[in-house]
Order: structure tokens, then sequence, then C-alpha cells
């Protein structure tokens, strides 16, 4: 009766504006900046690119475009040689550099698991790479070049690389050889060895225990115990270390959509925004055949 | 009764020296490994402050003699154009990573709370959007994103450096990560007890998301300070460029500039590791929670 008398006063607000509507509403407003931002600066340029794969501009001003249908895809797959090398080029430089930035990030991560004096400093500045590698400016000094004639002078003298690294080469030299020694693995770690060390502190030190009692080796508990325990941690680097080689912009294929786009003498940008495309799709299936094949192995210890 | 005060006493020697060789072989190569990482970092900071006849020296010195402040003013001449003074570059460039990084939190902390824990139809597909615009190649966007920063009227404003990367996926992903584990109970209890959502999202999430706000941060600052791609695009006007942009433009010069050269690599580098060790114990954290989850 008196629920009759609510709603009669004001029936159409009532269940328009009902508990989860209000709610709704609420999580959109806190939501909307962001949603707002993406729209306009991530979908609709993606969807732009899109949209310019299929198509050829016909207007450099206001980027008018014409439909050229599957042209620039059907090029790219049979016309153009120097795009499917690319992905040979990719694919082995992921074969050659993920097991190790695997492996080793879990060796590092294993160590760092320890318990022993000055392991905080250690650990920060095993994740220092991570925030100084992708800089532009680095980047740029290294490609431009301090002192060419130093560098010249530096590779002359016979000192093992190595070692002219500490003894100190020019700046540019140092850092630049450096970062060709061991960039793929050391600076590409930082990540996976802070996801390995959360595995690892997940471990039930109970396992440990228990084992220890029954005379088990460090070795024996590191297989039998740790490595299943963190299969998860390892399915979750796996992909990042793919996803991170593939979107880094010194990747062979980022670099040569990126010279067809802009460095080339006619502007290809549609043609370039198809390779894009169709990198992506195939990113999008290397991860799903990742996931599958690596999802039987791995230990679903905290469902139970 | 002695005999038994041996046999603890030799169980306990043996225990110690066990663990002490593992610790020196341990700390022997964790030390190698964290050598190679920092002391190009190490070198960067003290080039900067080598004089001239100590930069050119060969083979290069680790330790500066007579440290000057020359390749400073190296900079400073070399970056200088007629109409705009170096400083100008500085100021430029700490305005647009700070006003980015200052939006980028809130714009992501407030978005990813409710993404998290909210009701929110749809919300499972708008994030596995965000998850793949990660693995999208961000090259071949610069066109369509120069034609909406042209249609908001932005170019040649500081707003077209700042405005566009606020709504980054990274950041946006990891916050979200981190607030899943905000315990709904305490939010319950706001609810309770009469608190507004915003008044929630003050009190409760935004403290509770500190160390992913100091990662955020971090990786925003660096990526902005770093980044000359976007005044190259969006900026015509000389006095409005940014460091990276006015730095590149004197490693043409050769073996005169070579001192500016290791002043500009100090000036970019440094801020970044600055900002790393003030947040880097929060850092580590967050990346190991959001990664978990």
């Amino acid at each position: 009766m008196a629920e009759k008398t609510i709603n009669s006063a004001n029936p159409a607000r009532k269940k328009f504006w009902n508990l989860k509507r209000k709610e709704n509403m609420n999580g959109y407003l806190f939501v909307l900046p962001w949603i707002l931002g993406a729209a306009l600066f991530f979908v609709f340029p993606i969807y732009r690119s899109l949209e310019m794969s299929f198509s050829n501009i016909t207007n450099y001003t206001d980027y008018a475009v014409e439909w050229a249908g599957l042209e620039h895809y059907a090029h790219a797959l049979t016309g153009d040689a120097g795009y499917i090398e690319r992905y040979f080029q990719s694919v082995t430089s992921l074969i050659e550099t993920v097991p190790f930035i695997n492996v080793f990030s879990l060796i590092i991560a294993v160590m760092l698991n320890r318990k022993f004096k000055g392991r905080a400093v250690f650990r920060a500045i095993f994740f220092l790479p991570v925030v100084l590698g992708s800089g532009f400016a680095m980047y740029s000094l290294m490609n431009q070049g301090v002192n060419a004639e130093a560098m010249e002078a530096a590779k002359e003298v016979l000192i093992p690389r190595e070692v002219a690294i500490y003894l100190g080469a020019e700046l540019t030299e140092a850092v630049s050889t450096f970062l060709d020694l061991i960039s793929n693995i050391l600076w590409k770690s930082g990540v996976p060895i802070v996801i390995y060390l959360a595995g690892l502190q997940g471990v039930p030190s109970t396992l440990y225990e228990a084992a220890r009692v029954d005379a088990a080796s460090e070795w024996e508990m590191f297989w039998l115990i740790t490595l299943p325990m963190i299969t998860p941690m390892m399915l979750l680097n796996f992909v990042f270390t793919v996803i991170d080689s593939f979107s880094d912009s010194r990747n062979w294929m980022l670099r040569y959509i990126n010279i067809t786009s802009f460095d080339s003498e006619i502007p290809q940008y549609e043609y370039s925004a198809a390779m894009a495309w169709l990198f992506f799709v195939f990113i999008i299936i290397l991860v799903a055949i990742i996931f599958l094949v690596m999802r039987p192995f791995v230990n679903k210890v905290k469902d139970n | 009764m002695a005999m038994v005060r041996r046999g603890l006493h030799l169980r306990f020697r043996k225990k110690v020296v066990q663990i002490s060789a593992s610790r020196v072989l341990l700390y022997i190569f964790i030390g190698a490994l964290v050598c190679f990482t920092a002391l190009p970092l190490i070198y960067v900071v003290v080039t900067a402050f080598k004089p001239i006849d100590e930069l050119l020296k060969f083979p290069p010195q680790f330790i500066v003699k007579k440290p000057t402040l020359q390749s400073f003013k190296d900079l400073v001449v070399a970056a200088s154009s007629s109409s705009v003074p170096f400083l100008r570059n500085v100021v430029n460039s700490i305005f647009i990573a700070v006003s980015n990084v200052l939006l980028t939190i809130v714009v992501a902390s407030m978005g990813a709370y409710s993404m998290a824990k909210m009701q929110l139809p749809l919300k499972k597909q708008i994030f596995s959007l965000v998850v793949a615009a990660m693995m999208f190649p961000a090259t071949v966007l610069t066109i369509p994103t120069y034609m909406i920063v042209d249609g908001l009227g932005m170019i040649n404003t500081y707003w077209a450096l700042i405005v566009p990367k606020v709504a980054g996926a990274f950041n946006f992903f990891m916050m979200k990560q981190f607030c899943e584990q905000i315990p709904i109970p305490i939010l319950e209890a706001a609810r309770i007890d009469g608190a507004t959502e915003l008044r929630i999202f003050r009190s409760i999430v935004f403290p509770f998301l500190s160390p992913a706000i100091a990662t955020l941060v971090v990786f925003s600052f660096t990526g902005i300070w770093n980044d000359g791609s976007g005044d190259l695009i969006y900026i015509t006007n000389e006095a409005m460029r940014t460091l990276p942009t006015a730095i590149s433009s004197i490693a043409t010069g050769g073996l005169s500039r070579s001192g500016a050269m290791t002043a500009a690599t100090f000036i970019m580098t440094t801020p970044t590791i600055i900002i790393y060790t003030l947040m880097q114990r929060r850092v580590i954290e967050t990346m190991a929670h959001s990664g978990i989850k």
C-alpha cells in the first residue's frame, strides 16, 4: 500500500532511477574522462587506420580516402618480399631472446628471493633499466653519435670490447656497446624478475618445510616444488616478453612499418596501416597459441 | 655433557661455513650484474663534469680529476637559438611532464576504480579493448591522432603535448589490477555510513592506490620526459620546443659539441633516476601485485 503511494507520486522517476541504474551512472561518471580520452586518441585512430588500410588516400590535406579493397593486404602478402622477411626476423629475434629472458630472470628472482643484506638495493638496481630503457633521448643520442672521431679511435685500439667499456671509451661508445651486449636480456628482464619474485613469495613455506623433513635437497625442492608452483607466472612472463618484444619500436617489423609510412619518398600511409593490422592480428594469434599450448601445464593451486 | 656441547658446536659451525660460502658466490654474481647495469649510468654522471681535455683523453677515465661545469655552459650556448633561451626548453619539458602526470593520475585512478569495483555493464568488453590496444603498433596511429588534435584546435598549444597521452592503456591496466585488491567490505562499510562515491574515492581508494600511483608517476614521467616526437609533429613554434628536440638539434655539432652532449645526457637522465630512486620501493611492490592477479 505504502509502495503504491510512492510510485503514484512520481512513477516515472522512481522506475528510472532505481539503485542499480544509479550505481551504473556513478561508475560511468568515474570512468568517463578516461573513455573520452581513449575514444578520441586511441579507438578513433585505430579505426581510421583500419579504414585507411582498405583505401587509397586521395587528398593529403584532409586525408580523404577512396575504397581500394584488399589491394594493400594483397601487396603485403604477395608483392613485398621485405615485409614477409620482417616476420621471420621478428620471430627469430623473439626465439633468440624470450627463452633467455625467462630463464635468466627466474635465476635472478630465485637469488633475490633469498634473504641477504642489501637485497632491497639490488632489487632496485635491477629494475632501473626498465625505467630508463625505452628513453627516446638515450636512443637518439646513441644513434647520432656524440663524437665520431673518438669512437673510431676506440675501435682501432686493440682492447677487447667488454674491457673497453669499463676502461671507458667515449661516452656514447660506452653506453651503446653496453646496450648492444645485454640490452636484449638484462634490460628486458626487469618486469619478468619482479613477476617471478611475486610468484616465489607466494609459494607456501610449509611445502619446503615438509620437503626438508623428508630430506629433500635444495636442488630437488627447486624442481619439484618451486617450478611447478610458479607455472602461472611463467605463462604470464612468456606472454609479457612476447608482447614486449613485438611492441618495442626497435623491433624489425615496427621499424619497417615506420620507414614505409614516413621516411620513404612517396608516403605510403595506407600500405603501412595494412601491414600494421596484419602484424597486430599475427600477434594476437600468436599469444592465443601460447595460451592454448601452455594452459595444460599451468598448475591451478590457488583454486583448491 | 661436554660431548653434547661439542657436537652442537660443530654442527653450528658447519652450518655457518656452508651459508657463507654460498653467500659469497651470491654476492659476487649479483654484484657483477649490478655493475653491468649501473656503471654506464655512473659514467654518464661523471662524464658530464669533465673538462674538455679529460673528456677527449684516450683511454677515457672513470674518475674526474678537475670537475667543472664547462659542459653545462657549452650546452646552454649550443642549445639556445637566437630567440629562445635554453632555460625555456627546460621549463617547457617540466611543465608538460608534470601536468601530464597529474592528469593521468586522476583520470586513470578514477576510471580504474570504477572499472574494478563498481557496477558497470560492458566493463569486460571495455577492458579487453584496453588490453588489445596495448598490442597495437602505435606508429600507424600518428596521422589519425594528428587529425584529432588538429580538429580540436590543439596544434601549437601545450595541450597537444599533454592530452593525447593521458588515456594510455598501460597506466589504466596497471591501476585496474591494483584496484581489484581493495577489500570490498571497507567500501561497503563506507557506503553504509553514507559516504558518497567521490568521498569513498578520496578517502579510501586514493590512499590505497598510492603504490600504484608512485609507479605511474615514474613511468609516465619518464615516458613524457624522454619523448620528443610530440613536438616534432604538433608544434611549429620554437618557443614551445621540449628538451629532447632542443638537444637532438645540437647533436650534429661534432667534436666541438661533445662537452655539451655529455651535459645534455646528464640533464635528460638525472630527473628520471631521481624520481625512480624516490619511488622505487613502491614501484617494485606495484609491479609484483599487478602481476599476480
